[in-house]
């Protein structure tokens, strides 16, 4: 079995559950880079070290994902899922994420410098999601908690059936789903928003629209379901 | 007659045919016709709990057929038949059980946190598993559980790594029985302060549950999942999935080619806490064919579904259900209505807590009120303070034991000195309609050769 060298592993002759067994031994605060992953799926999932993950190049689907603690950067592109379920720690992608980014993240922060496609934020129990980019359709759906910034234009159906989260923002929203309403951001929300975008290296746009829940899903209907 | 006269009209009438004043319509019966006003009356679908009401083909269709001269039966009280279950054979650690009964998944929300901790205990105690369901796991249920199976349902409330960790099998939920097709509810008034917190939801919610899951769409996705989770738990516990009995050949064949190392599969009969009453009767199909299609799915597949157990459930109420279901091809089934029965629902107690309910205790299917009479489906202190902990918790074994008894009694009458060695050929079909859904011959019908 191989063991991490000077905070590199060489994926390339590795199982994944060979690099996954190697960070979970990982300790809090440790430094690694794993290279040779050509886009592999369910790579660093299930981790609760705080260590800090570099994945050189690509990662496949679910990458982050299932995790508490740890700090994840990938240099490249990532696949569906990425970071789902997030309980705390970060992921960090420099390219574009496919679809279901953040799906059910509890917390944590994920910052994906282009764009995500459908499905981004969907059932976000919390945290803090920030997209460059623009997001695919159903984006938030059914969002519980939580805030998902994103930068670029938003799909259809935008925060279909939201609870709680809030949801900004920059550029044009293609449909918003049932119960969402779209207001413009407070100044206040709109000056953090721009300290976010700048202390996370994304160019934030010239104002943001809040999108979050009329609440009239919130009661199936006013009560008379309990007789029947 | 012929006057004008409308009460002598129908005098007349009544005098062609004297029932056709009082007897009920057979299409619009008076159910239909309270069921057509109530839903004039609310504007939306109804809701309940429980599950199917309407008579559906059934196991009772079916009689097994015991030893006599032609094979040898085995001594009732003496000799030994194995009940001994294994599932999930393809992962490190199994469930490894002692009779081929477990309990199945029902959320804490859905129900109080004595009636999941009870049930945890009785399962233990005859080692058997129980289930978590659509709201996380509680502590004290995993500490009550020997074997707990820990449910990925699309929701994903409560859904921790560290609860994924500390499980025993995961079951990823693709449909239930109740209610194929569709996600499920909670009620507000069962979202309690701590029901909302554990769900990350606003308290007192009427709470949706999505029917897709959030990070997989496809089998083709399901693969990756299901290797995501075993990732994360390292391969060492059984990856399952459950689904509802509609398209059961191909959905069987597809989570086998997921990767499933168990298939749950609940037929149309399944409990609920809460569903649209018309999806329970008139969505799915009933266990008994349900089993069937999925045996043939799996065998079918040749070395792909080597090593995949069938898990089945949906309306079992005694010990006989299940001897025919292992019969018809199941390895192991799940409990849910029947448990909670156990634990005391229907009971005729607190009969004026029924009536307030529009009910009366054998009628009950008020779990989405959140006032169950008995402490069971409800997140209010006082009722669940009428669920005693240990007695629940003694009956839940004395079910599971009783039960398993049945159905060891039952094979040893056909011969079999393992549970798992009654076959089809233990049975026969009492109506054609059943011979028809599980190829099992219609008594009767043997001919010499
Ligand atoms: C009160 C109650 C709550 C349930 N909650 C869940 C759940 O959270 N997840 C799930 O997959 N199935 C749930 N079910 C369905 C059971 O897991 C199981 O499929 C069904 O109860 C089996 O049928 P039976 O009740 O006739 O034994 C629930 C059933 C009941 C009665
Ligand atoms: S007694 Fe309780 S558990 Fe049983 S059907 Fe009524 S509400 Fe549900």
């Amino acid at each position: 079995m191989a063991t991490v060298t000077e905070g590199l592993i060489d994926c390339a002759e590795l199982s994944t559950r060979e690099v996954n067994t190697l960070l979970r031994g990982l300790a809090d605060g440790d430094q690694v880079r794993l290279t040779n992953l050509d886009a592999r799926h369910n790579i660093a999932v299930g981790l609760h070290c705080q260590a800090q993950i570099t994945i050189d190049g690509d990662a496949g689907y679910y990458v982050a994902g299932l995790c508490d603690g740890p700090d994840v950067v990938v240099t490249g592109h990532a696949g569906n899922g990425a970071a789902e379920n997030l309980q705390s720690g970060s992921l960090t992608v420099a390219g574009d994420v496919g679809a279901g980014l953040a799906a059910t993240m509890r917390g944590g922060r994920v910052v994906v410098a282009g764009s995500t496609g459908a499905r981004c934020g969907v059932l976000m129990k919390g945290g803090d999601v920030l997209v460059g980019g623009s997001v695919g359709a159903f984006s938030a759906f059914m969002m519980q908690r939580g805030r998902l910034v994103i930068c670029g234009d938003a799909g259809e159906h935008l925060g279909d059936s939201l609870y709680e989260g809030k949801i900004f923002v920059g550029g044009e929203i293609a449909s918003l789903g049932a119960d969402a309403q779209a207001t413009p951001a407070t100044a206040e929300e709109e000056a953090e928003l721009r300290a976010h975008c700048e202390a996370h290296g994304v160019t934030p746009p010239s104002s943001f629209t809040a999108v979050t829940s009329m609440r009239t899903l919130y009661s199936f209907d006013a009560g008379a379901w309990k007789s029947s | 007659m012929t006057s004008s006269n409308g009460t002598i009209q129908s005098a007349a009438l009544a005098l062609e045919d004297p029932t056709l004043g009082t007897s009920p319509n057979a299409l619009f019966s008076p159910a239909v016709i309270a069921d057509i006003q109530e839903k004039a009356h609310l504007g939306r679908y109804r809701l309940r709990g429980f599950g199917a009401r309407r008579e559906l083909p059934s196991l009772d269709d079916l009689t097994i057929i015991p030893a006599g001269l032609s094979r040898m039966a085995l001594e009732g009280y003496r000799e030994h038949c194995s009940a001994t279950t294994v599932i999930g054979t393809r992962a490190e650690v199994p469930l490894t059980l002692d009779i081929p009964i477990g309990i199945a998944g029902m959320s804490y929300g859905a129900l109080s946190a004595t009636a999941k901790t009870a049930l945890g205990r009785g399962a233990t105690a005859v080692g058997t598993f129980t289930t978590t369901g659509d709201g996380g796991m509680l502590d004290a249920e995993r500490e009550a559980s020997k074997q707990l199976v820990y449910q990925c349902l699309p929701s994903r409330y409560g859904f921790t790594v560290q609860d994924l960790q500390r499980a025993d099998a995961v079951e990823i939920v693709v449909g239930q029985g109740a209610k194929p097709g569709t996600g499920g509810l909670l009620l507000g008034a069962k979202v309690s302060g701590e029901v909302a917190e554990a769900r990350s939801l606003p308290e007192g919610v009427d709470q949706r549950s999505p029917v897709r899951h959030p990070d997989w769409l496809g089998p083709d996705d399901l693969v990756i999942k299901i290797e995501e989770l075993r990732e994360a738990t390292q391969g060492r516990i059984p990856i399952m999935v459950k689904l509802g009995a509609a398209r059961v050949v191909d959905d069987v064949r597809l989570a086998v080619k997921s990767g499933a190392d168990a298939v749950v599969l609940d037929g149309m009969e399944g409990g609920t806490a809460a569903s649209p009453e018309m999806l329970m009767d008139h969505t799915g199909i009933p266990t008994m064919a349900a089993v069937v299609e999925a045996r043939r799915a799996l065998d079918s597949m040749g070395e792909v579904s080597e090593g995949v157990q069938l898990v089945v459930s949906g309306g079992i109420r005694h010990g006989v259900d299940v001897a025919k279901l292992l019969a018809l091809g199941a390895d192991a089934v799940t409990i849910g209505t029947a448990a909670l029965i156990a634990l005391n629902c229907n009971k005729p107690v607190f009969a004026e807590d029924y009536a307030a309910l529009g009910t009366a205790p054998g009628a009950c299917h008020h779990c989405h009120t959140g006032r169950c009479p008995v402490g069971i489906a409800t997140q209010e202190p006082e009722l669940e303070a009428r669920l005693d902990l240990e007695e629940a918790a003694l009956r839940t074994k004395h079910l599971l034991q009783a039960l398993t008894m049945e159905v060891q009694m039952l094979a040893r009458a056909c011969g079999k000195s393992s549970v798992h060695h009654l076959s089809p050929e233990d049975l026969r079909a009492l109506s054609p309609a059943a011979s028809a859904m599980t190829g099992i011959p219609l008594a009767g019908t043997a001919i010499p050769t």
